[in-house]
């Protein structure tokens, strides 16, 4: 049977009426268009330039073996195209129909693939300004909001507009480009200006303390120079490597503009010729300045009041941290009531992780020293009989201390923030990426990773910076 | 795996094991976390649970120790791997996994449990995929004893 085309043509006139309407309404300069329908009874868009028309159509040639939402191909005037379900892609529940009903089709093409999607009702063109286009808010259900491009308003309706290149999986090149919602802080340009600037510096330095010797020859000075520029690239080489030996830390794009500038200092400490790590000590020398402050340990007032004053607004009725490397737990009780001070309306839930046992288990039994006990904390402690002081059961409570390897399977639902201060380092660099890929997955659009002072997420993994003080804290783009 | 409930699983194996064999010397060896396919050495009695959590626990040792335990545990010598040695195995199985249930139940954690069921064969391998295709992180607790070594292998999470 041979396609019926509903040609949007119609549609659109009365769209555009209600467009210039909608004009006078607020001065808007429409440079978006896309087409909108409705999946059970909500609204939602894709972007005109992926639709290639609108039609008709049933009783679709199965295909056996095929994942659950493709119904099957259909004959679209002489080429066969795949035919998904929207629906069942997105766990919509779908309306029972006739075998004689005809479905309504969008047909869509990302790249040089074409698709037919069935919709539950196809409603009409509208065009709206490209800049009120905001991105997806994790309140939208039904959809994982990794496919929502973003949320916008027209005629008093929310449609969400969906990432059709994501659905599909299709690296449509180019197109990519435009599709930045959120003002980026760095390009990939100033990143990488940036680095070079750094690089550059270096040798600079290692040079300023040789030229003196060497200025009588300038040619000699140069060659000088780069020879030395080249022991030190080597030397610093032998340092990563016997950091990762000693101490499992990987010098990585994480955390590299620490280790080259401590490399600096940690020369100018040891002298020349001794530069190498002989042992464990050595190493933990060298690792001194990479500790954010209060790793490991009690927070003090004023990393607590730093941390508060990042943390965003967040109405959530629940909100979800993942703080993975928790170790003995010290940290995620600090972390634990800044988070109740600052969202006391909503209930945190936070899950700590370690790969060290011993640390782990103890860390729900935890009992507060003396001499902190004092602090900004007293007011989130209760004393025991025996005269310690515990957290009370609601700080406790909210914290799931988990024995887990982050590199493996990260079980978790969406999450509101993610706290690993330098943990990424301790892992090697495969790790690393498997665990910042993680956290793009597990995050909610409006949510917040806090990393090492000294560790920096790389540019091209989708988050933007927006340090507070020393602290590192990301967003998504 | 949330650490309140690792214990009562390395817990109850060690105690169940000891009371079992007789009081003999039970080592436990260091634990650790896995979450890749693993061979099996020759039995492995497997327990579900599910509930508040989902997951399962597996007792994995080679033909030699399961006919050695069940020996001890019948207090004859059996010279085959027969149907009587296989109960006894999951019945082992059975305790320790009933028992350290019970001791999450006494702390607030309710699930149930499956009956065991047995597996017996050479190069077996158990995958690593779970429900949704994503690798499971296993705890492993290896328990050592003059009959062979038994690992137990306990893989739980909870519903997100």
């Amino acid at each position: 049977m041979e396609a019926e085309n509903m040609i949007a043509e119609s549609q659109q006139v009365t769209a555009t009426e209600e467009d210039s309407q909608y004009k006078k309404d607020s001065i808007t300069v429409i440079d978006f268009k896309m087409v909108t329908f409705s999946l059970s009874g909500k609204d939602y868009a894709i972007d005109i330039m992926n639709v290639k028309e609108i039609a008709k159509a049933g009783r679709f040639t199965y295909v056996p073996n095929t994942l659950p939402f493709v119904l099957g191909v259909y004959n679209l005037r002489g080429d066969i195209i795949p035919i998904l379900d929207l629906r069942l892609f997105f766990n919509i529940t779908v309306p029972e129909h006739t075998d004689n009903k005809l479905e309504n089709l969008l047909i869509l093409s990302v790249g040089e693939q074409t698709f037919g999607v069935v919709v539950d009702k196809i409603d009409k063109v509208v065009g709206v300004q490209k800049s009120k286009i905001q991105p997806p808010h994790p309140l939208f259900g039904d959809i994982n909001i990794k496919y929502i491009y973003g949320v916008v308003e027209a005629y008093k309706r929310l449609y969400i507009l969906l990432d059709i290149a994501k659905i599909f999986n299709s690296r449509v090149a180019g197109e990519d480009k435009n599709r930045k919602l959120v003002k980026q802080v760095f390009t990939q340009d100033s990143i990488s200006s940036a680095v070079a600037q750094i690089a550059a510096k270096l040798p600079e330095q290692a040079r300023g303390s040789e030229s003196d010797a060497a200025v009588v020859n300038p040619q000699a000075a140069q060659k000088n120079a780069a020879a030395v520029n080249k022991a030190s690239e080597q030397e610093l080489k032998f340092i990563a490597e016997s950091l990762k030996n000693y101490r499992k830390f990987s010098v990585t794009p994480l955390n590299e503009e620490w280790a080259r500038s401590r490399f600096a200092s940690w020369k100018e400490e040891r002298g020349g010729g001794n530069t190498q790590l002989q042992n464990e000590n050595d190493a933990d020398l060298y690792l001194k300045t990479f500790w954010s402050s209060c790793s490991g340990t009690w927070w003090t007032k004023e990393l607590a009041d730093a941390v508060f004053k990042l943390l965003p607004d967040n109405t959530a009725k629940q909100i979800t941290v993942w703080n993975p490397g928790c170790g003995k737990g010290p940290e995620t009780y600090s972390l634990a009531c800044i988070m109740q001070r600052r969202y006391p309306g909503s209930k945190i839930r936070i899950y700590a992780q370690d790969t060290d046992l011993l640390s782990v288990s103890n860390a729900p039994l935890l009992s507060v020293p003396q001499d902190i006990a004092g602090g900004w904390l007293s007011s989130y402690l209760s004393k025991k009989a025996n005269g310690e002081y515990t957290f009370t059961q609601e700080i406790k409570d909210s914290i799931m201390f988990e024995y887990h390897d982050c590199m493996n399977t990260n079980a978790l639902p969406v999450i509101d923030l993610i706290f690993a201060r330098d943990l990424l380092s301790l892992l090697d660099e495969k790790g690393q990426n498997a665990v910042i890929g993680d956290f793009g997955e597990k995050m909610k659009g409006n949510g917040t990773v806090i990393i090492g002072e000294n560790e920096k997420l790389p540019s091209s993994v989708g988050f933007v910076e927006n340090a507070v003080g020393t602290l590192r804290a990301y967003s998504k783009k | 795996m949330r650490v309140e409930y690792i214990n009562p699983f390395v817990e109850t194996s060690y105690r169940v094991l000891k009371e079992v064999l007789g009081g003999t010397d039970v080592k436990r060896g260091d634990l650790y976390l896995k979450s890749t396919a693993m061979p099996v050495m020759g039995v492995a009695a497997l327990v579900g649970l599910a509930g508040d959590v989902e997951g399962r626990v597996l007792f994995d040792m080679t033909m030699d120790t399961a006919l050695n335990i069940a020996s001890r545990m019948n207090g004859e010598k059996l010279p085959e791997f027969d149907d009587l040695a296989k109960a006894t195995i999951s019945e082992l199985a059975n305790l320790i996994t009933a028992q350290a249930v019970t001791k999450l139940h006494e702390l607030g954690f309710k699930f149930d449990l499956t009956p065991p069921a047995l597996f017996v064969g050479q190069k077996m391998e158990i995958a690593a995929l779970g429900g949704t295709s994503e690798n499971v992180e296993a705890l492993i607790v290896p328990l050592i004893t003059e009959y062979g070594k038994i690992e137990v292998n306990v893989a739980i999470r909870e519903r997100t």
